[in-house]
């Protein structure tokens, strides 16, 4: 077990397409900062987010396929210049990257009814 | 003399000085040159309006000040008593501070989710248990939580846990200066002990009052920022404003408690007793189905929602069909929906 007050802890990656669609959907509520102040057991803000969504959908490549796999780094990259640009939600930018995550996520969807119906099938 | 009104009386000194005696008990020194001069000074008096009262601490004072202010401990003459120390005469203590020995009262720890939904244990099958007030709430609904008080709560906790644990180290840089702070640093040390002694003794019971409490504090928060979202027209809407809303509260809740899940090193999957959105097979019937509840601990399936589930829904029917054998659902709902928006539900027939 880690030590209680390790803040050095491994960042969060998702490990298979549900995790990173639950992650869009947290982020879509706590974008841009993507700290909802939890506790300080947990270390959030907007790097280690992205760090992991990225490496997530690393560890998916194979399983979505290396088209859908570079539409989604491209978006997830799109979405962090939009929220960079605006920290503060003010200038719309941010806007703009929450309508990217819902994007991103109808694209995860679909890589999930996909590998359910080839699972039923 | 006039205020160009009303005539106002010309007052003799000493009608003014007795006149503000009769209002204030207190005389009026109309010789400033024997202030000089040593006189009896009583310190005594009722803070609230200033008149010569008993000294503290005896029977008929009714304040908790002990007679040792008296003699030399007295306030000098023109140096002024602390207001803050003195008490109202009608003040008595609140009788419930006083449980839990010399530290103050004993905050709520409930360890297993029985103790948090009195009743849960003897209830017939298929009651709906509705969460005790406070039962995930440190301070209480007088907020009575104190520095002393959580320091004393802190370090009860690492001991508990290094009875359990004996490498826990725990550096701490000092007590948290804010309430919230307090707060976090209590609830990540109950956490703690929760994953130790699953980890260790297998004990499920302090775990599941915690994966509760962290759920309920995920949930509320999530829905805060879940409406905002959906005003801003961000939430996609299949069915209806709580069905968008919720469907955000899942996904956001189910992440946070897999990373809580990692952060303790409490391994969870399939398999596991401890289970994050995983299907709950039920092979009792000819054709294999299944639930995924959102969160399972040992027999305990939780589920996030907006809407009030019951014991009917074929949702939480599936929850006691399945093969994890769950003896209750907790349905967590947000608590800006109102008291009693969290409850369990008791397996049928146990």
């Amino acid at each position: 077990m880690p030590k209680i007050e390790d803040r050095k802890k491994l960042p969060f990656v998702p490990k298979d397409l549900d995790t990173i669609y639950d992650l869009l959907g947290w982020m879509m509520l706590y974008a841009p900062k993507c700290d909802p102040g939890m506790s300080w057991v947990f270390e959030d803000n907007i790097d280690l987010t992205f760090f992991g969504l990225n490496e997530g959908l690393k560890v998916v490549r194979r399983e979505i396929g290396e088209e859908v796999y570079a539409r989604l780094a491209a978006m997830s990259q799109q979405m962090r210049a939009h929220f960079d640009s605006d920290p503060e939600d003010k200038n719309g930018g941010c806007h703009k990257g929450r309508i990217l995550i819902n994007q991103m996520s109808d694209i995860v969807e679909d890589c999930l009814r996909r590998r359910a119906s080839r699972t039923a099938g | 003399m006039t205020n160009g009104l009303i005539p106002i009386a010309r007052k003799s000194l000493h009608a003014h000085a007795f006149e503000h005696y009769l209002r204030t008990g207190r005389r009026i020194d109309l010789q400033p040159r024997r202030a000089a001069i040593a006189r009896k000074f009583n310190p005594y008096h009722d803070p609230d309006n200033g008149q010569f009262t008993f000294a503290p601490g005896g029977r008929r004072s009714g304040t908790s000040r002990r007679s040792s202010q008296r003699g030399s401990d007295a306030p000098k003459p023109g140096v002024s008593a602390n207001p803050a120390k003195l008490l109202l005469a009608q003040y008595r203590p609140n009788p419930r501070a006083r449980i839990g020995g010399n530290r103050g009262p004993a905050l709520n720890d409930p360890m297993t989710l029985e103790r948090a939904f009195p009743g849960l244990r003897n209830a017939p099958g298929s009651s709906i248990i509705a969460l005790a007030d406070n039962a995930l709430d440190i301070t209480g609904p007088s907020r009575r939580l104190t520095t002393e008080l959580a320091d004393a709560e802190v370090k009860s906790l690492i001991v508990q846990i290094k009875r359990v644990d004996a490498q826990f180290h725990y550096d701490r840089l000092g007590a948290p200066a804010t309430l919230e702070g307090q707060i976090n640093e209590i609830n990540d040390l109950r956490m703690y002990r929760a994953a130790a002694r699953y980890n260790k003794l297998k004990d499920q019971g302090p775990l599941q009052v915690e994966v509760l409490r962290q759920m309920q504090k995920s949930v509320d928060r999530a829905y805060a920022e879940g409406v905002k979202r959906f005003d801003a027209g961000l939430l996609k809407i299949n069915l209806s404003r709580d069905e968008a809303i919720g469907n955000f509260i899942d996904r956001t809740v189910k992440l946070e408690m897999q990373r809580l899940f990692d952060r303790f090193g409490i391994e969870h999957g399939t398999g596991r007793q401890v289970r994050v959105g995983g299907r709950e097979y039920d092979t009792s019937g000819t054709g294999r189905t299944y639930r995924i509840p959102d969160v399972r601990v040992g027999k305990m399936a939780y589920d996030m929602t907006t809407e009030r589930k019951l014991p009917s829904k074929p949702q939480i029917r599936g929850f006691f069909r399945a093969d994890f054998g769950a003896d209750s659902a907790v349905i967590v709902r947000p608590s800006q929906l109102g008291r009693g928006s969290t409850y369990a539900i008791k397996k049928p027939g146990k």
